[in-house]
């Protein structure tokens, strides 16, 4: 045998296990039993591992009693298969959270049954009661009401019935808590022969100073007891060369808003019918002003204009022109 | 059913559990779940299964209890300190290894099931043997 074919003491102590079962091949077995026959550290580790082997026979004495390799070789049937192996894997879970479901369950069948919110003595309080006459609620629903609303109704009647002129009924502002269906009412007002007709002023005129005028006409308005009607403030921005004012003012006042717009420029006012009746002694005016481009401002407004829709729609459809001399 | 793998099914739970009433509930688990897997994979082998299958409660789910508690009905078994060293030894060695270990010299599973099952060569299976035997040798 080679010299490199020798095996050393730490290769024979790997084979131990392998020479211990009969596993190593002739020439391999050979050459460990000449080393075991020299070192007496291999044949005691050799001694040790039989040792530790002939133990592990206890294991081998064991005896399985027969009913118990009967119940363990039964097949199960393929459903108890499937059923055990479902509950082993959904019933903790299952049992966990069926409490939790009982609970939830009675309290969704006890509040839909006892609706303890009928307990409660959740009434309606009365906190204050306020007189207002017919035309302040008239007033206030003409202010509320936005120009797109109006129209838009105006629109519905003329076209279920274009020829009777339609009244808005009293009775859709008889509460401020009709407020906000006022709109709804409008639109499905009933058929009726019109008895007052209602009117909106629509005016347009162009100014070489739009600012001056805008802040000018804003105080007299107000100086002559001129109210803001729709949603935008008086002399809104509506466009970087266009103010828009919407405003309801008694009147006897007409003329001298007139005579003061006159001392810009030339108003054109015209009148055109409208569902909603104002209260006795009040207009309600649409006064566009419009900044006139071939005249350079001193001023010039950079700021753009909010974006909010008044609404304003068409004028060129109006039943009846006034022409107001400045 | 083979009554050999039953009896190396029990001898592994045996040994590597710490309560014997829980044995045969494991062997139980890993035997319904050798057989239903050897259905779906239509194998015709169920040692291999069997194997694999108790490992993997060993494993995983050893701290588990699948089913009742019931007295092992068993004769002639280890003696305690025996059984007591085995222990001691599992807690010295890998896993891996104390599981081939069990394997291949207590339960005594043939070598191409085990390998079959353990997903590893007859090599790898001896060395880890072999390791364990001889740690338990040189104490």
């Amino acid at each position: 045998m080679k010299k490199k074919d020798q095996l050393t003491l730490f290769m024979a102590k790997e084979l131990l296990y392998d020479y211990a079962k009969g596993l190593l091949k002739d020439e391999r077995k050979q050459s460990f039993e000449e080393l075991l026959k020299e070192s007496g550290e291999l044949r005691l580790a050799l001694k040790s591992i039989n040792e530790r082997i002939e133990r592990l026979e206890e294991f081998d004495r064991l005896e399985v009693s027969e009913d118990l390799i009967k119940e363990l070789s039964l097949p199960h049937p393929s459903l108890a298969q499937q059923l055990a192996s479902i509950e082993r894997r959904f019933a903790p879970q299952f049992w966990r959270a069926l409490p939790l479901g009982v609970l939830v369950l009675a309290g969704v069948v006890a509040i839909s049954i006892f609706k303890p919110w009928n307990y409660l003595g959740l009434n309606e309080v009365e906190v204050a009661k306020i007189s207002m006459s017919d035309d302040d609620y008239r007033m206030e629903a003409a202010i509320a009401l936005s120009e797109k609303d109006i129209e838009g109704a105006m629109k519905a009647q003329t076209e279920k019935d274009p020829e009777e002129v339609v009244e808005a009924p009293s009775d859709m502002v008889k509460s401020p808590d009709d407020k906000a269906s006022s709109e709804k009412e409008v639109a499905s007002a009933p058929k009726e022969k019109a008895k007052r007709v209602g009117y909106i002023y629509r005016g347009f005129m162009t100014v070489d100073n739009l600012s001056q005028v805008t802040q000018s006409t804003v105080d007299k308005i107000q100086a002559l007891g001129g109210k803001k009607a729709g949603q935008v403030p008086l002399g809104w921005n509506r466009d970087e060369d266009e103010r828009y004012f919407h405003f309801s003012i008694p009147e006897k006042n007409k003329k001298a808003l007139l005579d003061h717009l006159s001392n810009f420029s030339q108003v054109r006012l015209s009148s055109q019918e409208h569902p909603l009746v104002m209260p006795e002694g009040k207009i309600r005016i649409i006064l566009v002003v419009k900044q006139n481009p071939n005249v350079v401002p001193k001023e010039v407004e950079a700021t753009p204009p909010p974006p909010l829709d008044p609404a304003e729609t068409e004028e060129s459809d109006s039943s009846v022109k006034e022409e107001a001399s400045p | 059913m083979d009554d050999s793998i039953i009896r190396s099914c029990v001898l592994f739970f045996l040994v590597t559990l710490d309560d014997e009433s829980r044995v045969y509930s494991c062997c139980e688990a890993a035997l319904t779940a050798a057989r239903k897997l050897q259905h779906r994979q239509s194998q015709t082998r169920l040692n291999p299964l069997v194997v694999k299958e108790a490992t993997q409660i060993y494993r995983e789910a050893h701290r588990k209890t699948f089913g009742a508690r019931r007295p092992l009905l068993v004769s002639n078994g280890p003696s305690e300190e025996l059984l007591k060293e085995i222990h001691s030894l599992r807690d010295k060695v890998s896993q891996d290894q104390f599981i081939s270990f069990v394997w291949s010299e207590i339960a005594k599973v043939n070598q191409e099931d085990l390998s079959e099952g353990l997903g590893l060569s007859h090599g790898t299976i001896q060395y880890r043997s072999h390791q364990v035997l001889r740690l338990w040798a040189e104490g």
